[in-house]
């Protein structure tokens, strides 16, 4: 079993959660949204998406349903449960203080 | 993780196992989905639909390692993969059934040995004793290391001194051998018990398996009761329980069955059939000259041995100055498993090492085949890795096998053990209850099963590891003929390497150990224990009251088988060779006082005339005892030729008068000096001894029967016991054997060592050689076009041959080296089990090296010889 570092992971799955926190959505529309809420900065590969949704079903954060799509065949919805969303919270107050610092010590080199 | 999101993901888990089926297709769908919205995209954003087919394809790279890796998340797939990972092994094994048969076989024979052996080392070494808190028993004995007995049987007035004096046992009890003749309900047997004093039975926490055991009362005024073994119990009385509170004949003398043990009660010895209470009088309990006493005592809570050591010896130190006969007597303290043990622990410790090496030397056979074959399996596990297996999937395949394999070998070892449980039988000591008689059960099941699997993974785990790496490492291209990398050729040959170096360790052992049987059995023993016949008369006080009556007894007897045809020689003695360690007298020589340091003290013998003639000791001076010597005759005695030596090293001991410890003193003339003769057994010296005829002493009773015959001499028992009814119907003739037979018992444990051990070497040395051969088989196949170049260029066969040859050698050499550097280190860690032979023998190093060296180079010879073979043109051309 293969893992990206973990500090990738875990912020990808901070991303997915925060995305799917806003409304349901399937995997194709989750990369979609978040590559336009980021202004195309963020942009998940194919290949990374999945699994990380996949665990984050397993970890019982998201739950997965099976709905009809824009296209009118069905497609993997997924939501944000309760235990999800409080993960979540932490993860994002983690987010900003680890962020906070890391801009801090960066703009302190410019002097 | 709460408990909260475990309701929620249990469940999901769950789903996964039971409708894979269905995750699939879920798992499918959803990236069928996804590809098509791509292909939108890609439509939406302008390229045409193959473009945007293709777009989404190549976006979606590696489909089936991300499906792998969600399958991963999901965290299922353990149990999949072990299920595939089985259903391949089963495959793979029916494939290669050469493979399958061997390693199989090897397995269960390695197991199943480790685990009978196990099973002994388990119930003798490592098992409670079934008493009472049996860690706090202990056994006292008296130290008399100056006259060379530092463990000898305590006498009663020590006895009573220690139990009254000692501040660290909560119980001392006190047991004696005894024996009688059981008459009136059944055929006359003759058994042996003990006397044991009133708490004995409580002291170990036993409970009689009906009835009772005697009260302290009973002890005192010496009541006729008696408790008998189960054994008698059963072939005596079939088991009725109306023998309680029946009385029973002993010795004459009408006594009651108050209770009957429990058929797992051991105490030390095997044959004890009864217990009857010892009974000390008052003046039995000052007497501190007669040692016969065993005794037993429980630590009081909280002390240790160490204080109890201390406490006993200020305690004898007390009584040494008090007494007399205490002058250099201390106490000593054996702990009760000890005791039971004796010295098997050093044998089976090593014969457990042994055995635990051969598997060791099968297991990296086992290695290095599996990593021989993984160099054939790596465009499997290429392939493998390609498609999304890591690493870890690639070891737990490999892990698999190797745990499969080895499980099935150890459930067929199982069908080994019981076998080897019974060889095994004789090495646990006599001593030890019934109840720790190594058995199959559930314990040693479950011993055999987690050495199966730790042996599984012992030599899977190098193999898998190496070829996992090397997969991962190589690319599908490069085709055919993936030869071994030199990392692996070198884990190849640093296992042989090790395998010849254990081989030769188990070698050196196991000849060590012939060597030991050898100086045993040439040794001289100072008798001829051939054509022996041996049997027991013990006479009871009641119906030979007399010497007088006794001597009769012995005279009729020995008149009628003197008559035998087939017989050259009968007498009677009181210990035989080889009986006991013991059994001595003290003495003082007239008109000489003995030296300070003399203990005075030499091993006593009473016999008929012809003892020492029929037994065959040699006759340095003088003369024999004979029939004249009887009471009423001048008083004489025999010496052996240490007596003689120690106190007349000049001049002749013919002439000079002894007297030997007795009620009266009576000064003996000695009129004969024989050679010495090993009264103690193999590994005991020789003593001073004397010799006296039975008729004149009153010391011993002379109830060791022994036949020199001309043939065979178990032959003669009929006619003996014949004889014997004739004199007397109701005498009973008891432990009919042969005096090899004697000998053969006392180095019966070390014989099965050594054959176990030289199995063990052998199996060893089997399989260091299929190790070499295998490794250079290998090297010729896979080095076959370079060879086969070196011949057209010019290099002869032999140059071949001496190339294959050398790299064996080389790698034998190496092995040894190594094995006798470890030899060296090792056996002297056997030193317990050798006689005569040192540790580090060369002649056996020697010897055991060359032994090694002729078969690797047998083992060498295939492979090379197939290398000379080897024609050139065909192999050049197989590119």
């Amino acid at each position: 079993m293969s893992r990206p570092s973990d500090l990738l992971q875990g912020t990808l799955d901070l991303l997915l959660l925060k995305i799917l926190a806003l409304e349901p959505l399937h995997g194709w529309a989750v990369s979609q949204r978040l590559k336009q809420v980021s202004g195309d900065v963020l942009q998940v590969s194919d290949g990374s998406l999945y699994p990380a949704l996949h665990k984050l079903e397993q970890e019982g954060w998201i739950a997965a349903e099976w709905k009809t799509s824009e296209l009118g065949r069905r497609a993997r919805f997924y939501s944000l449960t309760t235990v999800g969303r409080r993960h979540m919270e932490k993860e994002a107050a983690n987010w900003d203080r680890l962020s906070s610092a890391i801009s801090h010590v960066v703009r302190l080199t410019e002097i | 993780m709460p408990l909260s999101n475990w309701i929620l993901i249990v469940p999901l888990r769950f789903r996964s196992l039971l409708r894979r089926a269905q995750v699939e297709r879920d798992l499918d769908d959803e990236f069928r989905f996804h590809l098509e919205m791509k292909e939108r995209y890609e439509i939406a954003h302008g390229r045409s639909v193959p473009e945007a087919r293709l777009a989404a394809m190549r976006a979606m790279d590696g489909l089936e390692q991300h499906k792998e890796k969600c399958r991963d998340m999901r965290r299922v797939n353990f149990i999949e993969h072990l299920l595939q990972d089985l259903r391949y092994t089963l495959r793979m094994m029916a494939k290669s059934p050469a493979f399958t048969l061997i390693a199989l076989v090897t397995l269960a024979l390695g197991i199943g040995a480790n685990t009978a052996i196990f099973s002994t080392v388990d119930s003798v070494l490592m098992r409670a004793l079934p008493f009472d808190d049996p860690e706090r028993l202990v056994m006292v004995w008296e130290d008399n290391s100056r006259a060379g007995y530092p463990k000898n049987t305590p006498a009663p007035g020590n006895f009573a001194d220690w139990t009254a004096r000692n501040r660290v046992f909560s119980e001392m009890e006190a047991t004696r051998g005894t024996r009688a003749n059981l008459t009136g309900d059944g055929t006359p047997e003759f058994v042996f018990g003990r006397m044991v004093t009133a708490s004995f039975f409580p002291v170990l926490g036993v409970q009689p398996l009906i009835g009772r055991t005697f009260s302290v009362e009973e002890d005192r005024t010496n009541a006729p009761v008696v408790v008998i073994s189960y054994a008698l119990w059963h072939r005596r009385y079939l088991n009725d329980k109306a023998v309680i509170g029946n009385p029973i004949v002993m010795d004459g003398a009408k006594v009651t069955i108050i209770g009957v043990m429990p058929r797992e009660f051991v105490f030390r010895q095997r044959d004890a059939d009864f217990w009857r209470p010892i009974a000390f009088t008052a003046a039995d309990l000052t007497q501190r000259g007669n040692h016969f006493l065993n005794v037993i005592a429980r630590l009081r809570p909280g002390v240790t041995i160490e204080q109890a050591r201390k406490d006993m010896s200020a305690v004898a130190a007390a009584m040494s100055k008090e007494y007399r006969e205490n002058e250099h007597v201390g106490a000593t303290i054996v702990p009760l498993r000890e005791e039971l043990v004796g010295n098997t622990r050093p044998g089976l410790l090593v014969l457990i090492t042994a055995s635990g090496s051969v598997l060791l030397i099968a297991c990296a056979n086992l290695a290095s085949l599996l990593l021989a074959r993984g160099m054939v399996r790596q465009r499997e596990m290429a392939v493998r890795a390609a498609v999304g297996a890591g690493r870890g999937r690639l070891l737990r395949q490999m892990i698999t096998e190797g745990l499969a394999l080895a499980t099935v070998g150890g459930v067929l070892g199982i069908a080994v053990v019981p076998a080897g449980i019974r060889i095994m039988a004789r090495l646990v000591p006599e001593s030890m209850p019934p109840t720790a008689e190594p058995a199959l059960d559930a314990r040693l099941l479950g011993f055999a099963l987690a050495l199966s699997l730790v042996t599984g993974l012992l030599f899977s785990i190098l193999p898998a590891w190496q070829v996992a790496r090397d997969s991962l490492q190589k690319n599908l291209s490069q085709g055919g003929r993936a030869g071994m990398s030199a990392r692996t050729r070198r884990l190849r040959d640093a296992l042989v390497v090790t395998e010849i170096a254990l081989a030769l360790v188990l070698l050196v052992a196991a000849g060590l150990m012939v060597r030991t049987m050898a100086k045993l059995q040439n040794m001289e023993l100072g008798f001829r224990a051939d054509h022996l016949l041996v049997a027991r008369t013990a006479l009871s006080q009641d119906r030979y009251p007399s010497a007088a009556a006794r001597t009769s007894f012995t005279d009729r007897v020995l008149d009628g088988i003197r008559a035998l045809p087939g017989v050259k020689a009968a007498a009677y003695g009181s210990t035989l060779p080889f009986q006991s360690g013991g059994n001595t007298a003290g003495y003082r020589i007239e008109g000489r006082t003995l030296e300070p340091n003399d203990p005075g003290d030499a091993l006593y013998r009473a016999g008929s005339d012809g003892y020492l003639t029929t037994l065959g000791v040699q006759l340095l001076e003088g003369r024999v005892l004979d029939r004249k010597d009887r009471a009423g005759a001048a008083p004489v005695v025999v010496v052996n030729e240490s007596f003689a030596r120690r106190y007349w090293p000049a001049e002749s001991a013919l002439g000079h008068r002894i007297t030997v410890d007795q009620p009266d003193v009576v000064w003996r003339t000695i009129v004969g000096v024989v050679a010495d003769v090993r009264e103690r057994g193999y590994l005991l010296d020789a003593r001073p001894a004397i010799y006296a005829p039975v008729a004149q002493q009153s010391l011993w009773h002379a109830s060791e029967l022994i036949v020199r015959a001309q043939g065979d001499p178990l032959s003669l028992a009929p006619a003996v016991r014949r004889i014997v009814g004739n004199v007397d119907p109701e005498q009973p003739v008891a432990a009919v054997r042969t005096m090899e037979g004697i000998l053969d018992l006392a180095v019966a444990d070390r014989r099965q060592q050594m054959a176990l051990l030289g199995t063990f070497a052998g199996l060893a040395l089997l399989l260091a050689s299929l190790g070499i051969y295998g490794v250079l088989s290998y090297l010729v196949t896979q080095r076959s076009r370079e060879i086969g170049l070196r011949m057209a260029l010019g290099a002869s066969a032999s140059n071949v041959v001496r190339m294959v040859m050398r790299r064996g050698m080389l790698l034998t050499a190496t092995g040894l080296a190594i094995g006798l550097g470890a030899s060296w280190a090792l056996t002297r860690l056997m030193k317990k089990l050798l006689y005569g032979v040192a540790a580090t023998d060369s002649a056996t190093l020697g010897g055991v090296s060359v032994l090694v060296a002729v078969v690797a180079l047998l083992a060498c010879c295939m492979p090379a010889r197939r290398a000379s073979r080897i024609d050139p043109i065909l192999v050049l051309r197989e590119e």
